[in-house]
């Protein structure tokens, strides 16, 4: 048999099958359609290069679901707020609550009672200071804290005033203070809020013997007291030296700068009593 | 564009050949579906008029070959299957015709397009020169080379 024949023969068998004419069919009478719309007069893309650009929607979409989740779900800041309740806020971009976390049965009972998810920070200390469950632990002597941490300093120091300025701050006497971002997750490791766990850093500086269980079976009230005792103790005691040190203020002692984690800001934590620079 | 009835009657009357023509090029189903919609949507939004039937052809022809070049050079063909899987892709092909199918898709591409066109289609030398813009000379060349290869493949009295 001559070449012409084997290859007639062999490409004989090849054939269209009737699905394939039928696809073809089916997507022509597409394409008429879509040609024939007015206000579609665009080529059609072939098939595969659809199938590239529906891929291409599809990662795009999956990158503005991370970018959306990274802005509304991520934490990047964090509010604890401590009297004897210890409770954290923990915020999103836009500041808003996307999470509370209790750090003692006392900060559990208010957690579990009152919903700030979602609130702006501002709102949410205002629901939960002024709640009634909130409102037997603020009495007369007790410390109300606030401590903010953020990776941006200008964050940072514009939280501390607006919570140095809200009602419930001011209302009852309440303190802010800044702390590093670093210290959010050794104060989370040690079971403790930020709050609670910048004063066991600075009570510690004093008494080496306290440890991180004896800071959480206390209120800030009594670490506050504790810490009074130790502040007068060492400004009675070597005066000169504190002043030389730049620790005393015109407020009372300061207690920024006295450890690594604790920010400059203008709104230091007090221990001294004297919070009037925020809470009144 | 073209008409609904012309068209149906262009995928009846070419599919064949169209489907001929993009298995020994693409060798993989899926790049031929392609390939084989693109060429007839080519044609459905083709304004141009043909001299005839045998013009008509000619220009599916060329039409197809172009659509299977582009393809293999583009990023969104499907990875080549192995010549082996021809079989399995065509598996009422006997044997035999399957062993000279295979000895053409081997060849190099460009003796494919002349042996095809001149062994199957019936072109001649210059008909194909048209076809494939090439010179009349080098088609005989390509002719005569790919039907040497085909013959250290096959043997027998070519």
């Amino acid at each position: 048999m001559g070449l012409e024949n084997k290859v007639r023969d062999a490409f004989d068998c090849v054939k269209a099958d009737e699905g394939l004419k039928d696809a073809a069919k089916e997507f022509l009478r597409d394409a008429r359609q879509r040609e024939s719309c007015p206000g579609a007069k665009r080529r059609l893309l072939h098939p595969a290069a659809r199938l590239a650009f529906v891929t291409a929607c599809a990662m795009l979409a999956v990158f503005l679901g991370i970018g959306s989740y990274a802005m509304l779900w991520m934490p990047v800041a964090y509010v604890s707020i401590d009297v004897n309740p210890s409770l954290e806020l923990e915020l999103n971009r836009l500041d808003r609550v996307i999470d509370v976390r209790a750090y003692n049965a006392d900060g559990e009972e208010i957690a579990g009672n009152i919903s700030v998810k979602g609130l702006h920070y501002e709102d949410a200390i205002e629901r939960i200071v002024s709640s009634e469950k909130m409102r037997p632990y603020l009495t007369e002597d007790a410390a109300l804290t606030f401590t903010v941490a953020t990776a941006s300093a200008l964050k940072e120091e514009r939280m501390l005033a607006e919570i140095a300025h809200s009602s419930g701050c001011l209302e009852h006497g309440g303190s802010s203070v800044g702390a590093d971002m670093s210290l959010v997750g050794e104060a989370h490791e040690n079971g403790l809020s930020l709050g609670k766990y910048l004063a066991y850093r600075l009570l510690v500086q004093y008494e080496p013997s306290v440890t991180v269980q004896d800071c959480h079976d206390m209120s800030m009230s009594q670490l506050h007291g504790m810490l009074e005792e130790h502040e007068h103790g060492t400004s009675h005691g070597d005066s000169q030296g504190e002043h030389e040190t730049g620790h005393e203020t015109e407020h009372g002692t300061e207690h920024k700068g006295q450890y690594e984690g604790v920010q400059e800001s203008e709104y230091p934590m007090e221990y001294d009593g004297h919070k009037s620079g925020h809470g009144h | 564009m073209r008409s609904e009835i012309e068209v149906d009657r262009a995928v009846e009357q070419y599919s064949d050949m169209i489907k001929r023509i993009c298995l020994y090029h693409l060798k993989n189903a899926a790049d031929t579906e392609d390939v084989f919609q693109t060429v007839f949507l080519k044609y459905l939004l083709y304004e141009g008029s043909f001299e005839g039937p045998e013009h008509e052809k000619a220009w599916l022809i060329r039409v197809t070959l172009n659509a299977c070049k582009d393809y293999l050079k583009s990023f969104f063909r499907h990875s080549a299957l192995p010549l082996e899987e021809l079989a399995e892709e065509a598996a009422s092909i006997p044997p035999k015709q399957t062993e000279v199918l295979d000895a053409v898709l081997a060849l190099p591409a460009k003796y494919k397009d002349a042996i095809y066109l001149h062994y199957y289609e019936g072109y001649s030398a210059w008909e194909i020169s048209r076809i494939l813009g090439k010179k009349e000379n080098t088609v005989y060349s390509l002719l005569s080379r790919g039907r040497t290869m085909l013959k250290d493949v096959l043997g027998g009295d070519l």
